[in-house]
């Protein structure tokens, strides 16, 4: 049964992420503005102008651990970013704690400078496994933060308790700090001490509110969709709860 | 630089057999999914040591350029051979590996975590001059709401009321509900995300 | 990358997009919405267009000035008809600017200085061109399609169309005379004579303009030829029938009515013939003129040495003669060198026919209106006194007397007296002028970097806090303090723990993943240790270590030596490490399936693991973590394969509520989460451990780190609302 339900639920949000990607409207929907895109859009501009470095953190997730989602979505802000920020003179950085995502980080940082024509400009060592462990993972993003003139650190992707050692590095830099995780003890720690923390499932929306993607938008819209048929589930399970019917 | 329409075409077909393999009890599919299931794991094993050559190249090049920090990177280099030259010759189960895990690696980083303590702190104590609205407030207060019902006190043990009444009712009541919420949210966005890499909407494998 | 930008917010939308996803303002802007565009031609306008946003009064004067005008070209009309007046070739000596302003498509030059016909319109632009709009030339004519409407027109005498340019008060003597003869007079018709419009009251100088408004303007009388007079033949062109009213005021009379200015008050009075008293006062003064006496100026003896006629006018031999001219011998425009001399007769003596008034020249109205006031007001004195003025010896005025009014005493000899050039500005203009140069001045000045002694502030209170902790966590630990109890009874979710450990069998295979990281291995170590203590003593089972993580191998080893090292576990006999299980969910659900094949290794063959071939083989489950998504991986990837066999979770503190769901969903049968949790198991088991070591440590710590949050946070709370309210007055003040 919870197969089926499985399932079901899966084809339902596949028809429907084509559909919406592939159907073009005039009048798209409209999404909340969240600050902290707008302040980390704002935030590649500015490092383009000012000759400082973007670092982009990406967590210590793989792609095949239970928060691959998380370090999939990251790599799309990154690819994001580094279309905008490849004709930079310090080009960004990023860091990760999984040797899988590091490689793709630079397979991904590498897609961007050829997209935006700045090919020659790439360089391999813009994407870094950090450590193999949360904390060393966080030591080494740290180092970077505090020693290669980072204006913003991005810090979207899986992470844990330790991202509060990078956002007390970003604070002694006086570099801005623009973090989603997904954890909860992590967001916790985020909002206390981030510049523009996210919440929830914000961390997925970034790659729709940075760059322009059909299929991005159209995955906020799925996500929306199936959150109010989660909702109205929750609602009427606890409906027939309360009335005693099975 | 041109699409890799071969990547493409790979991994949306594996994605599909594994999603079907699970859903459906097709006999067909099961050593497929198996086999390719293997592949995945020594790939993965394989990634660590490509992780652990990009460190090596990141800091040799940082060490090369005489960088700032460079004698840091020197010093990583340095006992990154030498953990990979015990390792190699002695084992994991050798006493010397287990030296360099418990006088390295576990101080190391239970040092780190000890100065997360502080810094946690720090941060909570200037919070409000930062941020004074109310969501701020209520984020303050039920941090130290839940570790005041975690106090035990000399002689006394928990606090009445907080420890035997309150804790429990915040740990499984809003706690509880609030973290559903959270993993329902969660499940949805990596739904939408892995489906978004199956159609090749995604590509994290680079290409335009 | 982004197709458009929203002009409005500047975020990213598609190319298809009409309106902004994030701010919904429209996506396209109006192309025709800008007035003006870079680079194009300013469009030309005309200046009845703009009238309604002229001001009242001006619109008035307009309207007057144009029912004036329209009174004034129907009298023309019909003295033309009367008196037609031949044309006559004067040299134009305004030609060349004529042509040059014909050639000019963007201008439009007034008919006085184009030399072209009256009737002929000026010459417009081939083609409408993009300009901006230009302020129109007042055209002095006939033309009533004036775009001003003839605002204050004078029907003067346009230039001819050859190329003499001459004005017509600069025409022959015989032309001009049998032009002014029968032509009559001509009233300047100007809005303020008629009394419509009160012109702005300016100073001084517009007192006796209203003065000469308010008296009747009458008319020059004509002037008799004086082919044979003594007089300039410039003059002799002035109409002849204007009557000059007689100065039958004195001068001190005069100066008591109206407040002229210094330089205008007449410096001697003097009676004024009656022939002259015909004459405007100014012109009247040429004939009798008396020397005005500079000291460094002789006036000549006889009128032979007069220039019969100003050097600009075509009689240049004497102009010749005269050493002024050789400054202008060079420099004199084209015009002026090429007008031909003119046959005229050398004026005679002063004395000659001073009787004969000269006729008024038919002069732009805005000439008329600069007139001083004797020259409408025949008995100022002051006439007579410009009459004495100097007699000019060089130059273009060159025998004329009185042109320059000359009154004694204006040239102060000595130091002149110091002009302020003070701006004057109004307080308010001075503080805005102010506050400009402040905020010109700030963005030079470098802005200061968050101060050092904020840096300094926050470095100490960390340094404080450190040391707190620090020393009350060391004092209780070195201190071996037992004064704070343990907790007594088990937490709801860890009982659930009892009873499967009392329903395992002997000596049964059980499986433990050792996933944490080394951060918490002191809290994991110390929450697990009394659990799996207890697990080990009471059932001896074999043990299966695993981990997901690389370094968990190591931690499980460090564990089973010390931890746990009271039941002195041997590795191989009593528990196998079978290493890293990489792959992470992939792997979990690799091994799930087959666990052999997951990870083939030698140690499958030890004791321990006898008879282990599928995971359901496994009488128990025990995840060690410090995440709930590992334990989440394991739940789901190994759910399947379980058989129903219990997994038991020992989590950290933080990863715990996350895990109460699957508890409470039974997926988790039991949790043992954080030090709390260890405690009690070491509690219950009354065996000791590593919890009451670290137990006492862990409670000063926590309570202190409450109150200061508490203290602290009310602290910040009470400094931030006072600093951001003072910063807020500052911004308010300044």
């Amino acid at each position: 049964m919870n197969e089926l339900i499985a399932l079901g639920l899966t084809v339902f949000a596949a028809v429907l992420l084509l559909a919406l990607t592939l159907i073009k409207r005039k009048s798209p929907p409209v999404f909340r503005e969240i600050a902290a895109f707008t302040r980390l859009r704002r935030a590649a501009g500015m490092s383009v102008e000012d000759g400082t470095r973007l670092h982009v953190s990406l967590g210590r997730g793989g792609l095949i651990s239970p928060r691959g989602a998380a370090s999939l979505s990251s790599l799309a802000l990154l690819r994001q970013l580094g279309e905008q920020t490849s004709i930079s003179d310090r080009p960004p950085v990023a860091t990760s704690g999984d040797p899988v995502v590091a490689a793709l980080s630079q397979d991904t940082l590498q897609a961007a400078y050829q997209a935006a024509g700045a090919e020659e400009s790439f360089q391999p060592d813009s994407g870094r496994l950090g450590g193999l462990t949360p904390f060393s993972y966080a030591a080494g993003a740290m180092t970077v933060a505090r020693q290669e003139q980072v204006s913003t650190n991005a810090a979207v992707g899986d992470f844990g308790a330790e991202v509060g050692l990078l956002a007390e590095a970003s604070e002694r830099e006086n570099a801005a700090l623009i973090a989603a995780a997904v954890d909860p003890a992590a967001q916790a720690i985020l909002f206390a001490s981030a510049s523009e923390p996210l919440v929830g499932e914000e961390l997925f929306a970034a790659p729709a509110y940075v760059g322009n993607d059909a299929a991005q938008r159209a995955s906020l819209r799925v996500q929306d969709v199936l959150r109010w048929l989660v909702i109205l589930a929750l609602l009427a399970a606890a409906a027939l709860k309360m009335t005693g019917l099975p | 630089m041109k699409p890799r329409p071969v990547a493409a075409a790979i991994a949306i077909s594996v994605g599909i057999i594994i999603l079907l393999g699970y859903f459906l009890p097709i006999p067909l599919l099961v050593p497929v999914r198996i086999e390719l299931l293997h592949w995945a794991v020594i790939l993965a094993g394989v990634a660590v040591l490509v992780g652990v050559g990009n460190l090596f190249s990141v800091h040799f090049q940082k060490l090369r350029r005489r960088e700032k920090g460079s004698v840091y990177s020197l010093t990583l280099l340095v006992a990154m051979l030498a953990t990979l030259l015990v390792g190699v010759l002695t084992g994991p189960d050798h006493p010397w590996m287990q030296a360099v895990v418990t006088a390295i690696i576990i101080p190391a980083e239970a040092s780190l975590m000890a100065l997360l303590a502080v810094t946690l702190l720090y941060a909570s104590i200037r919070l409000l001059r930062r941020r004074a609205d109310t969501m701020t407030i209520v984020f303050l207060g039920s941090a130290i709401l839940m570790l005041a019902a975690s106090i035990s006190l000399p002689l006394l043990g928990e606090i009445p009321i907080l420890g035997d009444w309150v804790r429990p009712w915040l740990i499984y009541t809003p706690v509880a509900g609030g973290a559903r919420g959270l993993l329902l949210g969660v499940a949805l966005g990596a739904l939408v995300t892995g489906l978004r890499a199956l159609f090749a909407l995604d590509r994290p494998y680079g290409g335009k | 990358m982004a197709d458009q930008f929203c002009p409005n917010c500047g975020m990213p939308n598609a190319e298809e997009q009409e309106v902004c996803s994030f701010c919904q303002q429209s996506l396209r802007v109006d192309a025709g919405a800008a007035s003006i565009r870079p680079g194009e031609t300013p469009t030309r306008k005309t200046t009845a267009e703009l009238e309604p946003i002229l001001p009242a009064w001006l619109r008035d004067a307009r309207e007057t000035a144009r029912r004036a005008d329209a009174e004034t070209a129907a009298e023309e009309a019909r003295a033309a008809a009367e008196n037609p007046a031949p044309k006559e070739e004067v040299p134009d000596f305004l030609a060349g600017l004529a042509s040059a302003a014909r050639d000019d498509q963007d201008d439009e030059l007034p008919e006085w200085m184009r030399g072209a016909a009256p009737s002929s319109a000026p010459a417009k632009p081939d083609k409408e061109e993009q300009a901006f709009p230009r302020r129109s030339e007042i055209r002095w004519g006939d033309d009533q399609s004036d775009e001003l409407g003839g605002m204050a027109t004078t029907p003067v005498t346009p230039a001819p169309e050859s190329g003499d340019a001459l004005l017509p008060w600069m025409q022959a003597r015989d032309g001009a005379a049998s032009d002014s003869a029968g032509r009559e007079p001509s009233q300047p018709v100007t809005p303020f004579l008629n009394g419509a419009v009160e012109p702005p009251h300016t100073g001084e100088l517009t007192d006796w303009l209203e003065q000469a408004a308010a008296q009747p303007a009458a008319p020059a009388e004509p002037s008799a030829p004086a082919s044979e007079e003594s007089l300039d033949d410039w003059l002799s062109k002035l109409p002849r029938d204007v009557e000059i009213p007689a100065a039958s005021e004195s001068p001190a009379s005069f100066d008591e009515t109206i407040d002229l200015p210094d330089w205008m008050k007449p410096a001697a009075t003097e009676e004024v013939s009656a022939a002259d008293a015909e004459l405007p006062d100014w012109m009247a003064s040429f004939r009798e003129q008396k020397p005005f006496a500079p000291p460094e100026v002789s006036p000549p003896e006889s009128a032979e040495q007069l220039p019969a006629a100003p050097a600009f006018v075509p009689e240049a031999e004497p102009a010749a003669e005269t050493p002024a001219n050789d400054l202008f011998s060079i420099e004199m425009p084209d015009w002026l060198s090429n007008i031909a001399p003119v046959e005229t007769e050398a004026p005679a003596a002063d004395e000659a026919a001073p009787d004969q008034p000269i006729a008024p020249a038919e002069l732009p109205s805005w000439v008329q209106a600069m007139r001083p006031v004797e020259t409408v007001l025949p008995d100022a004195p002051s006439a007579q006194a410009a009459v004495e003025g100097p007699l000019e010896e060089a130059g273009p005025l060159a025998g004329l007397r009185g042109v320059l009014p000359f009154v004694g005493g204006i040239v102060q000899p000595g130091k002149p007296v110091g002009q302020s050039f003070r701006l004057q500005a109004s307080q308010s203009q001075q503080e805005d002028a102010s506050l400009l140069g402040q905020l010109i001045a700030a963005e030079t000045q470098p802005k200061p970097l968050r101060g050092a002694r904020l840096f300094r502030s926050q470095r100490v209170l960390r340094w404080v806090l450190s040391a707190l902790l620090i020393l009350l966590a060391s004092a209780a630990i070195l201190g071996r303090t037992q004064i704070v109890p343990l907790p007594a009874a088990l937490s709801p979710e860890s009982v659930l723990a009892l009873p499967i450990l009392e329903s395992l069998p002997n000596d049964a295979p059980i499986l433990m993943i050792f996933d944490y990281d080394p951060a918490l291995s002191g809290e994991l170590e110390a929450a697990a240790a009394p659990f799996v203590d207890r697990l080990l003593g009471l059932r001896s089972p074999r043990v299966t270590v695993l981990s997901t993580s690389p370094i968990g191998p190591a931690l499980a080893e460090r564990f089973f030596a010390a931890s746990v090292a009271r039941q002195n576990y041997r590795p191989g006999q009593d528990y196998v490490n079978l290493g890293y299980l990489p792959g992470g969910e992939t792997g979990i659900l690799s091994f799930a399936v087959n666990p052999r094949a997951a990870l083939p290794s030698r140690s499958w063959d030890a004791p321990a693991v006898q008879g282990v071939s599928r995971f359901s083989d496994y009488a128990a489950v025990i995840l060690l973590t410090d995440q709930a998504e590992t334990a989440r991986a394991w739940v789901e990837q190994t759910a399947a394969h379980r058989a129903g066999h219990p997994l038991i979770v020992v989590a950290s503190a933080q990863a715990a509520p996350m895990i109460q769901p699957y508890l409470l969903s039974r997926q988790v049968s039991a949790l043992v989460s954080g030090l709390r949790d260890g405690a009690a198991f070491e509690a219950s088991s009354e065996t000791g451990g590593p919890v009451r070591k670290y137990w006492d440590a862990y409670n000063f710590t926590l309570t202190l780190a409450v109150l200061l949050m508490a203290f602290g946070g009310l602290w910040n709370l009470i400094a931030g609302a006072r600093s951001r309210r003072g910063s807020d007055e500052a911004r308010h003040e300044s």
